[in-house]
């Protein structure tokens, strides 16, 4: 990947972790303070302009990635747990239990993310946390699938046979080389749907299942601006194109993630995050080598 | 053929069945009464929501009301809806055409758009075209579909006048929410179709076809163009319960009549037999539309109708 | 005038590592009735130059310079239209795999019928007469109903007997032939060779011969033309240019080869080296870098192809003074006299695999990949197990190693059974049994440097302290000829012979006593194969392991093995001295694969017309395999007794063991070798 595409990127993912955690950092105006500018367009004072109630688009935009970000990570990272531990479970199970799993996967395969989140979220309330729930566990049967299909196949790939043939324990062997290779695609698995995760988690919001008014949120923002689209076109659109941007984001990471994980791309920075992966998986790790 | 069918059918029965289980379990997950759902607002006494819990057989064992609800399924009864006595099954599909020809025409868009984009990508990959399709793709895939229908609404409808956001029974109505749906599918598609594509055209079987004189158009469509829709095909399969709820929530935001705004009312007010019987529902239609894709598949690759060979 | 003439033929592609020249300034012709082998390795061009007369370039290629004229016509001239035309019509190509050279979702009926009818504007009925009769001119059986076959239903032989129907559709006046046998098993590719040759006469084609085994181009081929590094190197009558090749490289090939005269202990002449990479080209003569004649002119300029009827491109080619590249008469092995300690008994091996059939009440079906082997192996020799696809060698390699259990019968290894040991018991007997893959890119993890990968084993089975382990690594990669750089490196920045190296040591690593070698060179240039047999001969005199070596080259074994064994569907079917099973086979299928390889010395003894094809016919079912001996719907010689009754590995006659009812005293099946 180019210089300029990795500078790009990085800036990128540094703008996202301050949105994350410092928002006060980008926006300077209390998100939900109101004033006496009512549905001004974008000026100077106000960038992304001001709403209804006076209150500033833009800060309302910056502060409103919080809810977004927190609900699409963690709701991915719980299925993406979830996920592993049933499809490796159903990948190095005999038949009869395989086949029982993956039968359980696919009833939930059969449900729609949408319609899980909805009910869950009728059943557990409205909130951040709701949907972070939701989405682990509408995600989790695709993770599994994946996983399951990943593992049965690195299970019989020729270099764990030969390490059987220099008499590696089962746990070494999987420790060794199942684990680091698996790992490398879950990692890619998981940075592509955080994509999905954004998507959904501010559908929901947007149907009023997020954080309640008036804290700001996306979805919520873009819900509301929505009656007033005509007039007022900045309500909507900006939290549309902030939603639209990190969803690019998170896909354009996880595909160029791929090459930096895989030994066989070679570039520079690859390397450091090459060892970095192969010694979080060694644990007290065992060259025979020191790396130069 | 005959075999394998069967053989499809057989595997989709357990997952029917746990689709049920699921639907039943439901009921008692979610916190409160459903007896005082019901009565709720007739401020019922204590004997009145005890007699109707025996009604509702709540009070039975949880496996025979179970059976009850597995052998109500199988007669066709979802139930009662909680709110207005009638029907489960006939209040959802008094309003499920409406849905379901959204949800079709969204698939549609979807593949119209999708299929041939992702083939003029892949056949020139590099090209100016190429990039425009992969851009098209990516965009589509980023704008959440809520956002892209107030952006059409806003185009079409309120600035340039030329169509209609509001449901008025014609097909021209069906246009901005189809196409605000059918758009972030057709994304996927176009990348699926496109790099399957490029690898159908460095195949082997392709290099060959090209010796004995075939022209790229002829390779195109005899060749490439049925081993690439199968991932298309079962694509789309898969997708059908996303795109069904995608359907629902595009009804609220264009008023139109459907599942949709059903579903939602139903969920916040706790119509516990609406849900579940929506749930069946769903459940079941995406299971038959996957056996649907996957004999299309088998009828399209002879391979996968083989049993383990000899 | 010829059939197809090219002359300085030049063929550039824009690679993303710049602009390559595959071929450059390449001149032959080819008669009609006449085939022209073009034999190399990789990256010689030879493929590249087959694409180049079809103009099937891939994106990026060009054709540069030069002219290619069919028939008298310049085709370098034509438009893609044109071109187009003569694809499938006059000119005609056929692949090397034939499985996926077959659209997998259309009926061959359908295939057949396209080739036709692009060109020829026919009824359907008339293309499908015309597949009907074409099928039947390869020697289809049934050809009729074949016709709506699905690609995999059909064998391999027969896939490529659809490949060659394919492109004789319209009576082509060039076949060129890239590979064609490559992916088939000995017996197939002797039939198919046969087929093509026999075509070749009947319809007066002309035949382009692409391959990189020299055996090929002695037996099937009337010239030949020597590629290396984009340019020919070497054209001449093949009786020429196996009696006295002019070229060194052409030289130093033939010597690389192990043939039948080659005395068993002498070590194989290697080429150092690797061929050129085309995106790194020297000036001068290409071969210059690894040739033990090279002098200061060959590394300034280019030869030109000089020589009249014997053409060659060398500064210095050899002549009958007999100083050669040859460095085997300076070198043999020593080999320790074999003990006749028995080390690795096999005891009625049997091994079974079920075939999952996906219908839940179907009968249960099996597969016997191995059954009933006795042998015994003694330390300190090399034994070679030969066989086709589906014998049951790489199942019975495996068996060896621990990586199966047999269903039925024992392993033992020093007097003990392998399955009867405990866990820790066998992982400290798995030292002493260790195994080269035959894929070396897959069996060595991407993930893990070459020094991890090298020591390994000695970490998994807790041998030796980090620095001895670091010693240990070292001693490995200098006695595998490694570059101690090598071992901070990955996999995939190696070559094929290097990770061959890399799997060697790592196999050596806990000085086992038994190695198993898969396919160990099979996947290699032939210039490379010599490094590696003479290292795992080298390694043997210093070390001292046995070899069990899988191979489906009976000809590698000859040289390599001390005994061979030979695999019919499961069965050992013939075991003796390696010399013994070669020159005087006594089981009739040893015979027929012996006479399916193509040698290079039969280029020096041709009789034209009395070529027998060996063995016919195609390899039973393994799930249904025939009753009684398993060769006997393809032998010659059965009767009803070898329906009836499973014949015995044994020694009879005072010769070596054969399982046969009606052994070979002499080689019947060989009229004229």
């Amino acid at each position: 990947m180019s210089r300029v595409k990795w500078v790009a990127l990085s800036l990128a993912i540094l703008v996202v972790l301050l949105l994350l955690i410092a928002p006060g950092a980008l926006a300077h105006v209390d998100p939900v303070a109101t004033g006496d500018a009512h549905l001004q367009g974008p000026s100077g004072s106000h960038l992304f302009g001001t709403d209804l109630l006076g209150r500033d688009v833009f800060s309302r935009t910056v502060y409103g990635a919080r809810p977004v970000l927190i609900a699409s990570f963690l709701g991915v990272l719980l299925a993406t747990a979830a996920g592993v531990a049933i499809g490796v479970l159903g990948g190095v199970a005999p038949r009869r239990l395989n086949a029982v799993v993956m039968r359980m996967v696919d009833v939930f395969l059969a449900l729609p993310v949408l319609l899980i989140a909805l009910i869950l979220i009728a059943t557990a309330g409205s909130g951040v946390r709701s949907i972070v729930l939701a989405i682990g566990i509408a995600f989790t049967p695709g993770f599994a699938r994946v996983v399951e299909s990943s593992v049965r196949r690195l299970r019989t790939a020729e270099y764990v046979e030969a390490a059987r043939v220099f008499g590696s324990t089962t746990l070494r062997t999987s420790w060794r080389h199942l684990l680091p290779n698996l790992l490398t695609e879950v990692v890619v698995l998981g940075s592509s749907a955080i994509g999905w995760g954004v998507l959904t988690a501010t559908t929901l919001s947007f149907l009023g299942l997020g954080v309640r008014l008036p804290a700001p949120d996306w979805g919520s923002d873009l819900a509301a601006g929505a009656t007033n689209l005509a007039d007022a076109w900045w309500l909507s659109t900006f939290p549309g194109l902030a939603i639209m941007a990190t969803i690019l984001l998170a896909n354009f990471s996880g595909d160029h993630l791929m090459r930096v994980l895989d030994p066989r791309a070679g570039i520079r920075l690859g390397r450091s995050f090459r060892t970095l992966a192969t010694h979080l998986s060694r644990h007290g790790g065992d060259t025979a080598y020191e790396s130069a | 053929m005959a075999r394998f069918v069967l053989r499809r059918l057989g595997s989709a029965i357990p997952v029917v069945f746990g689709i049920t289980l699921i639907a039943f379990v439901l009921v008692h997950v979610v916190p409160g009464d459903p007896a005082k759902v019901i009565l709720y607002g007739a401020n019922a006494s204590p004997e009145q929501i005890a007699t109707l819990r025996e009604q509702l057989g709540l009070d039975d064992p949880l496996w025979r009301q179970y059976v009850d609800f597995a052998d109500n399924l199988l007669h066709g009864n979802l139930g009662t809806s909680f709110l207005t006595q009638n029907s489960v099954a006939h209040e959802l599909l008094s309003r499920a055409p409406s849905t379901l020809i959204l949800t079709a025409a969204s698939m549609l868009v979807a593949v119209l758009v999708g299929v041939p984009l992702g083939l003029v990508a892949g056949m020139r990959p590099g090209s100016v075209l190429d990039t425009v399709a992969r851009w098209i793709s990516f965009a589509g895939v980023a704008v959440p579909y809520f956002f892209l229908a107030l952006l059409l609404v806003l185009l079409f409808s309120v600035k340039l006048h030329l169509l209609s956001a509001i449901d008025d029974g014609t097909a021209k109505s069906l246009i901005l929410p189809a196409v605000s749906l059918g758009w972030g599918y057709a994304a996927i598609l176009t990348r699926l179709v496109r790099g399957r594509v490029i690898d159908e055209l460095r195949s082997d079987y392709v290099k060959s076809a090209r010796a004995r004189g075939s022209g790229e158009l002829r390779v195109l469509l005899r060749h490439v163009l049925r081993n690439s829709s199968v991932p298309a095909v079962t694509t789309i399969g898969l997708q059908f319960g996303n795109i069904l709820t995608g359907a629902a929530i595009t009804e609220v935001i264009f008023g139109r009549a459907g599942l949709g705004s059903f579903l939602a009312t139903s969920i916040t007010s706790k119509n516990i037999p609406v849900v579940q019987g929506a749930v069946v529902v769903i459940g079941i239609a995406y299971v038959v539309i996957n056996l649907g894709v996957d004999l299309v598949v088998g009828a399209i690759d002879p391979r996968t109708r083989q049993e383990a060979a000899a | 005038m010829s059939l197809l003439e090219v002359t300085g033929l030049r063929t550039e592609i824009d690679t993303p590592q710049g602009r390559i020249r595959p071929v450059d300034g390449v001149s032959f012709s080819v008669d009609a009735g006449e085939t022209l082998g073009v034999v190399g390795e990789s990256g010689s061009g030879k493929t590249m130059t087959g694409m180049s007369i079809m103009r099937l370039l891939p994106p990026g290629g060009s054709i540069a310079a030069g002219s290619i004229r069919l028939d008298g016509h310049e085709l370098t001239s034509l438009d893609e239209p044109a071109m187009r035309r003569l694809r499938g019509s006059e000119l005609a190509m056929i692949f090397q795999d034939p499985m996926t050279s077959l659209n997998p979702v259309r009926t061959i009926g359908s295939q057949l019928r396209e080739a036709y009818r692009i060109h020829v504007d026919g009824s359907r009925a008339a293309a499908t007469a015309r597949a009907t009769e074409v099928l039947g001119l390869v020697g289809m059986p049934r050809p009729r109903e074949r016709l709506d076959d699905y690609p995999h239903q059909l064998s391999g032989g027969m896939r490529q007997r659809v490949m060659i129907a394919l492109g004789l559709m319209c009576e082509p006046k060039l076949l060129i032939a890239d590979e064609p046998t490559t992916a088939l098993d000995v017996s197939i590719q002797a039939q198919i060779l046969t087929l093509i040759d026999d075509l070749k006469a009947q319809l007066s084609m002309g035949v382009l011969l692409i391959t990189h085994d020299m055996g090929v181009i002695a037996e099937y081929a009337d010239r030949v033309a020597v590629m290396y590094g984009g340019q020919v190197v070497e054209q001449s009558g093949v009786r020429e240019l196996f009696e006295a090749p002019r070229h060194r490289y052409t030289e130093a090939l033939l010597a690389a080869m192990p043939t039948l005269e080659l005395d068993r202990n002498a070590e194989l002449a290697t080429i150092p080296g690797s061929p050129p990479k085309l995106t790194d080209l020297v000036p001068g003569c290409r071969f210059a870098p690894r040739c033990a004649f090279a002098q200061d002119d060959c590394r300034r300029t280019d030869p030109a192809l000089t020589g009249g009827g014997h053409l060659h491109a060398c500064f210095h080619p050899a002549d009958d003074s007999g100083s050669t590249m040859a460095v085997k008469a300076s070198r043999t092995f020593a080999k320790e006299p074999r003990g006749a300690d028995a080390l690795v008994q096999l005891f009625d091996v049997h091994k079974r695999f079920k075939v999952r059939s996906k219908r839940p009440f179907a009968a249960k079906r099996a597969v016997q990949a191995v059954s009933g082997v006795t042998l015994t192996i003694a330390a300190g020799e090399t034994l070679g197990i030969v066989g086709e696809s589906g014998c049951g060698k790489t199942t019975l390699g495996r068996m060896l190693v621990g990586l199966e259990r047999p269903t039925n019968g024992s392993v033992s290894f020093d007097g003990r059974d392998l399955s009867a040991q405990t866990r820790t018991g066998f992982r400290k007997r798995r030292r002493d049994l260790q195994m080269m893959f035959q894929d070396s890119a897959a069996a060595l993890d991407p993930r893990m440097t070459v020094a991890a990968l090298i020591a390994e084993p000695l970490v998994a089975q807790g041998v030796g302290t980090r620095r001895e382990r670091r010693r240990a690594v070292r001693e490995l990669l200098a006695a595998v000829g490694l570059p101690l750089e090598a071992a901070e490196r990955y996999p995939h920045e190696f070559s094929g012979g290097q990770r061959q190296r890399i799997a060697m040591a790592r196999a050596l690593a806990l000085r086992p006593k038994v190695i198993v070698a898969d396919e160990p060179v099979s996947a290699l240039d032939v210039s490379v194969q010599a490094q590696i047999l003479n290292l795992m001969r080298s390694l043997q005199e210093r070390y001292g392991q046995t070899y069990v070596v899988i191979s489906h080259d009976l000809s590698l074994l000859k040289y390599l093995a001390d005994r061979i064994g030979v695999m019919y569907l499961g069965r050992l079917v013939e075991l003796g001295a390696g010399e013994d099973v070669y020159n005087a086979p006594r089981h009739p299928y040893t015979a027929g694969l012996i006479e399916a390889i193509p040698a290079p010395e039969s280029a020096k003894n041709r009789a034209a017309a009395t070529r027998s094809t060996g063995l016919g016919g195609e390899l039973p079912s393994a799930i249904d395999p025939p009753s009684g001996c398993h060769f006997r719907t393809r032998c010659p010689l059965a009767t009803e007794r070898c329906a009836a009754e499973i014949p015995v590995l044994q020694p009879s006659e005072g010769l070596h063991a054969v399982a046969c009812h009606h052994p070979l005293t002499t080689q019947v099946l060989t009229p004229a070798r």
